[in-house]
């Protein structure tokens, strides 16, 4: 899962995926901003076929918070 | 090319497919430093529940686009509609709102009707393919303040392309035609003009909604023609005689109806019509026919025809919307098929003639040059855009570009042609950029349809006597080979230029102009250059 997700990143944020690195955050990584962000999510819910809420969407500013979020709401 | 975005609304997303794009801050109306091709002016009312405030909005948006077109420094300026879809509506029997966004959009259109560089975008079509919850997801409105659906940008991307495609007037040129299970139900030599499929009745019904289609695609400019395995006898018949027919033989420019492969077939008909295998849309129901054609040329478009006769209307306006949209039809769109025709008739005819040259007088050709201006210049740019064979330079330029090299101190004309067999219209262009008392001719074109008479050379030759009354007499030009321009590689040969071949393949041309040109006595020719 974690290689689906970085492979949307590199698609929303128009990189080479070997720059997605594990520890990506929206701190660490200057091209996440909000828009992009908003650009993320739809493309992560078209990708892996799930609906977030704002709720959760707010925190999923790491690839680490992406993943664990992912699996709450796949299991919901 | 770089395009400036005048916006109030988060719109960053609908123009990322774009290269080099600027954006205004929200609700801006300065306009930045920079050379700027084309300014789109995209601006969407800000979802509210007040008609008042929402009234106010439009009227605000009225006044801050009267003052961005006066001080626009960019060529083009497109502009789009607004769309009140997702407004709301308090009272069945009052819509304020929607009058007022009517209004503006009446204004716009106005607007674009007197001007030849404000061009108006309709949303509503790309709208128009959805459901208003599709337009605006409200979840992700409320989180972003984003107004279209994010979802819908790829959508948006693809249309707003062809948009863009169809103002610049690149367009395919001629729609090829399958006869059996494309233009009628049924196979016409099994089962006979009363058995074909072609009436008030499913699924004949279909088939007459797709003619009168076709029919239309035709008066827009597009060229048809047909191949078909049948015998052209019955075709004629079926054609003439059948009552639900909407196309006549008229219709079509060029036809081979025959048992030969189709490949062969299309491309006969691009040698006869002059045009490019890549000017070519092919349909045909029959998928092998479609990948036959492709794997001999691959160049020609074969659109996957639909399963059902009822798919059929909306599949050829996908086709046309993606290959022939266009923005405004030129008076030379508008009598192709006519031009074409005169053409077949022109070749038909010079059989007769022992000498090409009387051949060429009896036409009573006259040609007609004339300088840039305001009513030309989107043939010329268009005439850029679109012609590849008898090309020097194949050099595209744009609307606004090529006002920008009129501009300063050159020399940008245009020539028409007429004969006895009808008026081609503006057919052949050229850019002539001077400096001093040299003239480099950058961009030298033909259209295909007027070749084959010589007015090449006397278009060309009476250019350099105008510029040798003014003393301009060292002139300097290139033939720049692409794939489809090699007729014209001896072209400054042949006018007696001094040629050296570049690194790249190109030549650079010089000559010195020691007197007169003699022009050949084939043509009237009016010039009606000053400058």
């Amino acid at each position: 899962m974690k290689n689906r997700i970085k492979k949307v990143m590199a698609s929303v944020f128009l990189e080479e995926e070997n720059k997605i690195s594990d520890d990506i955050s929206q701190i660490n990584f200057e091209k996440w901003e909000s828009l992009q962000h908003l650009m993320l999510i739809v493309e992560l819910e078209s990708e892996f076929g799930v609906s977030f809420e704002p709720e959760d969407m707010v925190k999923m500013t790491s690839l680490e918070m992406i993943e664990k979020q992912l699996i709450l709401t796949m299991e919901r | 090319m770089s395009i400036f975005v005048y916006r109030n609304q988060t719109v960053e997303p609908l123009f990322s497919n774009l290269k080099d794009v600027t954006l205004s801050d929200y609700g801006s109306i300065n306009f930045p430093e920079g050379n700027f091709l084309l300014s789109i002016w995209c601006y969407f009312i800000t979802p509210g529940f007040d008609e008042n405030e929402i009234l106010k909005e439009i009227e605000d948006i009225q006044t801050k686009l009267q003052l961005a077109i006066t001080n626009n420094e960019a060529g083009n300026f497109l502009i789009f509609t607004l769309d009140g879809r997702y407004l709301p509506s308090w009272q069945l029997s009052s819509n304020v709102v929607s009058e007022s966004i009517s209004e503006f959009n009446k204004s716009i259109y106005d607007l674009s009707i007197n001007s030849s560089t404000i061009k108006i975008v309709k949303i509503d079509e790309l709208f128009n393919q959805f459901k208003l919850i599709d337009i605006i997801d409200k979840k992700y409105y409320y989180l972003s303040k984003i107004i279209i659906n994010p979802l819908l940008n790829k959508f948006f991307h693809l249309w707003f392309e062809s948009v863009l495609k169809s103002m610049n007037g690149v367009r395919k040129k001629c729609l090829v035609l399958d006869l059996d299970n494309t233009m009628w139900g049924g196979i016409l030599g099994e089962d006979g003009i009363n058995g074909i499929k072609l009436g008030n009745n499913y699924p004949g019904s279909c088939f007459v909604d797709f003619q009168k289609q076709l029919k239309e695609a035709k008066k827009n400019g597009v060229l048809l023609a047909i191949s078909s395995k049948n015998n052209e006898n019955d075709v004629w018949e079926a054609f003439e005689n059948h009552p639900d027919m909407i196309l006549k033989k008229d219709d079509f420019v060029s036809f081979r109806i025959n048992w030969n492969n189709k490949a062969d077939n299309i491309r006969e008909i691009a040698i006869e019509l002059n045009i490019g295998l890549d000017s070519i849309v092919f349909i045909d129901d029959n998928p092998f026919e479609r990948s036959l054609v492709g794997e001999i040329e691959p160049e020609v478009i074969l659109p996957d025809f639909p399963e059902k006769p009822y798919e059929m209307t909306d599949f050829f306006q996908g086709v046309y919307n993606k290959y022939f949209l266009l923005y405004k039809l030129t008076g030379e769109d508008t009598v192709k098929t006519e031009q074409y025709k005169a053409n077949s008739a022109r070749l038909k005819n010079s059989k007769e003639f022992v000498s090409i040259n009387d051949y060429l007088k009896s036409l009573k050709t006259i040609i007609k040059i004339d300088e840039a201006d305001t009513f030309n210049i989107p043939r010329i740019a268009q005439l850029t855009q679109k012609t590849n064979q008898f090309n020097l330079t194949t050099k595209r330029y744009s609307e606004p570009e090529i006002i920008e090299i009129n501009s300063l101190n050159n020399l940008i004309f245009c020539a028409s042609v007429s004969d006895k067999f009808g008026d081609n219209g503006i057919t052949a262009a050229g850019i002539i950029l001077i400096n001093d008392n040299v003239a480099e001719i950058d961009s030298y074109m033909l259209s295909c349809r007027i070749l084959g008479r010589k007015a090449e050379f006397a278009i060309i030759k009476s250019v350099l006597n105008y510029l040798y009354t003014k003393e301009i007499t060292s002139i300097k030009s290139y033939y720049i080979p692409s794939l489809k321009n090699s007729q014209t590689e001896k072209f400054y040969d042949l006018l007696g230029f001094t040629s050296k071949i570049l690194p790249s393949k190109s030549k650079e041309y010089t000559l010195n102009l020691k007197k007169l040109f003699t022009l050949e006595d084939l043509f009237t020719i009016n010039l009606n250059i000053k400058k």
